[in-house]
């Protein structure tokens, strides 16, 4: 549910990524079919990567574990993104890990990194993209 | 609690030996270097939770 409302709101901002030349990359922990269903679904037209060992979610340090998922707070934001019409569907990926964005290159360059801190806790969308645009 | 972690940043000369030698797949089940993702452009980098 969380990142269906993640990827509907990166949707929005794609328009203005690519107009500066800007791609927009999404890695999630689930298998290639998984990926391609949510793609389709959600009509996310980024680039698309799995990483199920979840090496590249250590890499970034992004968190991972029971209490950053059915926390308070990711139960509050849920039932938020369930209000704005968002609803889990079948799920595939690890349940337990956390993501965030991030703002990279070209070469050696990291401008912008944001880390769920919880399920539902993400980045805010203007401050991405001031980074990716700056 | 769920929000009382500390908040973590990296530099970029932090982030780049924990890179070394990690793939992702394409959904052509192509492995692809990570780092290789950025080598060349600007991009936004999005780490989803599970797909659901």
């Amino acid at each position: 549910m969380f990142a269906r409302q993640q990827a509907a709101a990166l949707r929005d901002i794609k328009g203005e990524l690519d107009g500066a030349g800007v791609a927009l990359v999404a890695i999630g922990s689930g298998s290639p079919e998984g990926a391609a269903h949510f793609a389709k679904k959600l009509r996310f037209s980024g680039e698309m990567y799995v990483n199920q060992d979840l090496g590249a979610y250590k890499a970034f340090r992004l968190e991972r574990g029971l209490l950053e998922t059915l926390g308070p707070t990711s139960l509050i934001r849920g039932i938020q993104a369930m209000k704005k019409g968002f609803r889990q569907g079948r799920t595939d990926g690890d349940l337990w890990q956390q993501g965030g964005v991030f703002v990279l290159g070209p070469g050696n360059r990291l401008v912008f990194q944001h880390r769920n801190k919880s399920a539902g806790d993400h980045a805010d969308l203007d401050a991405v993209l001031s980074a990716a645009l700056g | 609690m769920d929000e009382s972690h500390r908040e973590v940043t990296m530099t970029y000369e932090e982030l780049k030996p924990r890179m070394a030698g990690i793939t992702v797949q394409s959904l052509e089940g192509k492995d692809v270097a990570l780092k290789s993702l950025w080598a060349r452009r600007r991009i936004v980098l999005v780490f989803l939770r599970h797909f659901g």
